[in-house]
């Protein structure tokens, strides 16, 4: 499953060729990087758990069977590790009050992004992901962004498919209900300068 | 089938923007620093390969620490090896005080420790598959 270039590469590693890891790295830094950030918000934490992620995956890459993917094995180590790293440091704030949203108001928030510029907008949701608890945040990137499957969701996380499902359709929900709240009172302010 | 039309427009809505995030890179010399680091676990993990008691050796101890242990109170004269006689009297002259000898321990604590001990090494193979299982 994993590709054959990927694969190429995990050979010369296993078979003593520490430079071809460097290849792996470049191909898969930004994925546990941004995955790192999105989960602890932090920059230097980002860099610390990316850099763990890859020498745990070095040093560990003779176990990689090659069953999946290695992007979604790399990205199990990297989810754990940041899982970890949010367990020792607890000044992250995960509490959040959300208003419950109505589905009916869907059309109107994205009315709203529709009229915010592209890059602006970008910012928004990203402001917005980032007050989504850890767990949500994490699932809403796996599978919206990097768009991993369920299967391969299941796989990083260990979550059982059922309560995945309910988990992911709780922070489509909350994710929808924050943007609400903070695009509203921005459009506003935007027009009220004009 | 209204929640279901509802939860294919939430899926669709957050397929929409959530893509349009961009990604985020590390610093610039994240590679070099990182692959530096490599190179000293690629080395701590060549040297520590080789161990200072081989496998081989571990096993020649072993064996003649039976052998010591064992022939000594071998009562038969002929043997199929013909081992010089060592002789362990002088163990005998050593005159140590028992210090333990009011010391008894009652068969539950026995008991207790050797659960113990069975446990403990329960959960060292759990713990091992467990973290294994980690990097499959």
């Amino acid at each position: 499953m994993t590709t054959t270039n990927d694969q190429l590469y995990i050979n010369k590693v296993i078979k003593g060729d520490v430079n071809a890891f460097a290849h792996l790295v470049d191909a898969y830094k930004n994925m546990v990087f941004s995955l790192a950030f999105k989960m602890t918000k932090n920059r230097e934490e980002a860099e610390e758990i990316s850099q763990d992620t890859f020498i745990k995956a070095y040093k560990n890459i003779h176990k990689f069977k090659g069953d999946s993917k290695f992007s979604t094995w790399l990205y199990r180590i990297a989810y754990h590790a940041c899982l970890d790293a949010i367990k020792k440091n607890k000044n992250h704030n995960n509490s959040l009050e959300i208003n419950e949203i109505t589905y009916n108001q869907i059309a109107s928030v994205d009315t709203i992004l529709q009229g915010i510029e592209r890059k602006e907008r970008a910012k928004v949701i990203n402001d917005c992901l980032l007050k989504l608890p850890e767990e949500e945040r994490s699932l809403i990137w796996m599978f919206y962004f990097d768009e991993l499957s369920l299967k391969e969701i299941i796989e990083v996380t260990q979550i059982p498919e059922a309560n995945l499902k309910v988990k992911l359709h709780r922070a489509r929900k909350k994710l929808l209900a924050i943007v609400k709240e903070n695009v509203a009172p921005e459009i506003i302010s935007h027009y009220g300068r004009k | 089938m209204e929640e279901n039309r509802n939860t294919i427009e939430l899926d669709a809505f957050a397929k929409k923007y959530v893509k349009e995030i961009h990604t985020e890179s590390p610093s610039i010399d994240f590679t070099a620093s990182l692959m530096g680091k490599i190179v000293v676990e690629h080395q701590k993990s060549v040297f520590s390969s080789k161990a200072l008691i081989s496998k081989k050796v571990w096993f020649l101890l072993f064996a003649s620490l039976i052998a010591i242990l064992f022939i000594p109170f071998k009562k038969s004269e002929e043997g199929l090896l013909n081992f010089p006689r060592i002789d362990f009297s002088f163990l005998d002259k050593i005159q140590m005080p028992n210090l333990f000898e009011n010391f008894s321990v009652s068969n539950t604590v026995i008991y207790a420790i050797c659960f113990f001990g069975l446990m403990f090494m329960a959960q060292v193979v759990l713990l091992k598959n467990h973290f294994n299982k980690r990097f499959e």
